[in-house]
């Protein structure tokens, strides 16, 4: 039987601890070393178990060269893991900096960019791959950071009605999903899955009709629909007559 | 969900807006929470016989607009009935719930004439689209408090703690729901053996110029903070005495939008409290 492990959460001062005292902590970061991380957290009581006792699915995550491939299997693996979990903790930083300093530190470590290569920018990559809530805001923090980012494309492409049902996540990844889904977080249209999924599956027909669809082509499409939402209301359109305005405005485009 | 009118070149039917006339568009809502889902009934109030019969044909409906935009959720309801009750699973949502309220037509409309449009719209008719808006009506808000603290007051959102770092130097750290003060163990302890006593001192000394870094932060980064809760007490003390956070300057040493007189009018100007503290102490002492 697969081993289950219990989720943890931080408390709101062990979170706020972290978050200051991440400068002084940097070179612990950069050197790996989770183990002081683990002790002080422990030590001072500031991770909780959470209620959320779930399959350990750390083992399955993937790191090769093909990014994008990792990325679409890691985000079926880790979804399929947390999917029951309610949406509104995965909008939670003390949910977020806690699997990141415990479960995830392994996964963080191999793929972070911050890890991957010394730059200008370093210490706030660091700092974006262990907490989800940053200056930028929540939303817009937790579909950046490495790991809360996998769980968000899972929520925002996963479709239960298809066979396959992260069909649509194959889509988000050919394009690097980490900055196709940065659009998402900031349009409120795409809030409404049939919006959200008319786009995907449009684009995922435009590219089995052989079209190239880049990152930007998704954008537009969004930017489109944002427009017909300013003088109608695209929120009463079923899926099939939002994918019908879709074909239509990339029909024009090619 | 907000809407701007302002992009509507044919009349809509909104309270206070003069596109209609003698003619109205309410609703009424009632919520509960019963098993982890949040019940919401509406009533629809209209008065306008055009926009009524358009519904009664089949050609508008009233349509009640659920959005949550931090979780992506975002669900639409519609009705040509005049009640309508329907629910939301709680784990979907935060702490806030946009409803919205209005009536789109539900297909083209052609030279679409309402008796009651003001009389510079003519009587020659307007063409109305699939999913234009007709009417649109009030916008609640409505708070899902999962937790016990209240989010309401100041002194709901701002907390002091022990650093571990112990650093000599506090520190305000803004990127969570609450603004944490950190310092050091033991002022901590002074903090609270001194607080009754000294309490403008302390004021002076650790809330208003943590207030001075809140307020620049607000002023310089509204986007990025406005999503944590800390925001929008602070944003609402300001609103309370006319300040709005587009109008801070950090320049300004005085003035009613200077940050450094603000942060100290929002602690009730702590310092003569403060002198007359010390000078209670020195006057203990003789």
């Amino acid at each position: 039987m697969a081993k289950e492990i219990r989720l943890k959460y931080l408390t709101d001062n062990g979170l706020a601890q972290l978050k200051e005292a991440f400068d002084s902590n940097i070179e612990y970061y950069k050197s790996k070393d989770q183990q002081y991380f683990l002790n002080y957290l422990n030590t001072n009581g500031y991770l909780q178990d959470t209620s959320y006792v779930i399959e350990d699915f750390t083992d399955k995550l993937i790191f090769t060269e093909d990014l994008d491939k990792d990325d679409l299997n890691n985000i079926k693996i880790l979804y399929t893991a947390m999917k029951d979990i309610p949406t509104y903790v995965m909008m939670e930083d003390r949910f977020w900096a806690a699997q990141n300093h415990t479960i995830m530190w392994d996964y963080i470590t191999k793929r972070s960019e911050g890890f991957r290569k010394e730059s200008k920018d370093q210490r706030n990559k660091l700092y974006n791959s262990f907490f989800t809530h940053t200056k930028n805001g929540k939303k817009r923090g937790t579909y950046v950071n490495c790991v809360s980012r996998l769980w968000w494309a899972g929520k925002l492409s996963y479709d239960e009605s298809r066979e396959n049902p992260f069909e649509l996540t194959e889509e988000l990844c050919k394009t690097g999903f980490a900055s196709t889904i940065v659009p998402f977080s900031s349009s409120n249209i795409t809030g409404r899955d049939e919006s959200r999924k008319a786009i995907l599956t449009v684009v995922k027909e435009l590219r089995e009709q052989g079209k190239i669809v880049k990152r930007d082509d998704i954008t537009y499409g969004l930017k489109y629909l944002n427009l017909i939402a300013g003088s109608s209301m695209l929120d009463v359109m079923s899926f099939d007559e939002i994918v019908e305005l879709l074909r239509r405005y990339y029909g024009m485009l090619q | 969900m907000k809407l701007d009118k302002r992009l509507s070149s044919y009349p809509i039917l909104i309270n206070d807006d003069d596109d209609y006339v003698d003619s109205s568009f309410e609703i009424s809502l009632i919520q509960k929470v019963e098993f982890n889902k949040l019940i919401v009934n509406v009533s629809f109030q209209l008065n306008n016989e055009g926009l009524l019969e358009l519904i009664k044909e089949g050609k508008a409906k009233y349509i009640i607009h659920v959005d949550c935009p931090m979780l992506s959720f975002r669900k639409v309801f519609s009705t040509d009935k005049k009640d309508l009750e329907f629910s939301i699973n709680l784990n979907d949502v935060t702490e806030s719930v946009e409803i919205s309220s209005m009536i789109v037509a539900t297909m083209d409309i052609p030279h679409y004439y309402n008796k009651k449009f003001n009389w510079f719209y003519g009587t020659d008719g307007v063409d109305i689209s699939k999913g234009n808006y007709l009417a649109i009506g009030p916008m609640y808000l409505v708070n899902i408090n999962r937790s016990n603290i209240g989010y309401k007051k100041l002194s709901d959102v701002i907390v002091i703690q022990k650093d571990d770092r112990n650093s000599d130097q506090m520190s305000v750290s803004l990127d969570n729901d609450i603004i944490t003060i950190l310092v050091n163990e033991k002022i901590k302890n002074q903090y609270y053996a001194y607080g009754q006593q000294y309490l403008y001192n302390i004021i002076s000394m650790v809330m208003v110029p943590s207030m001075v870094y809140v307020l620049t932060s607000m002023k310089n980064n509204p986007d990025g903070l406005c999503s944590y809760r800390w925001y929008s007490v602070v944003e609402q003390v300001l609103l309370d005495n006319n300040i709005s956070v587009t109008q801070l300057n950090e320049e300004d040493s005085t003035g009613k939008y200077s940050i450094f007189e603000v942060a100290q009018k929002i602690f009730m100007s702590p310092l003569e409290k403060g002198m007359l503290e010390l000078s209670n102490v020195r006057l203990g002492d003789e």
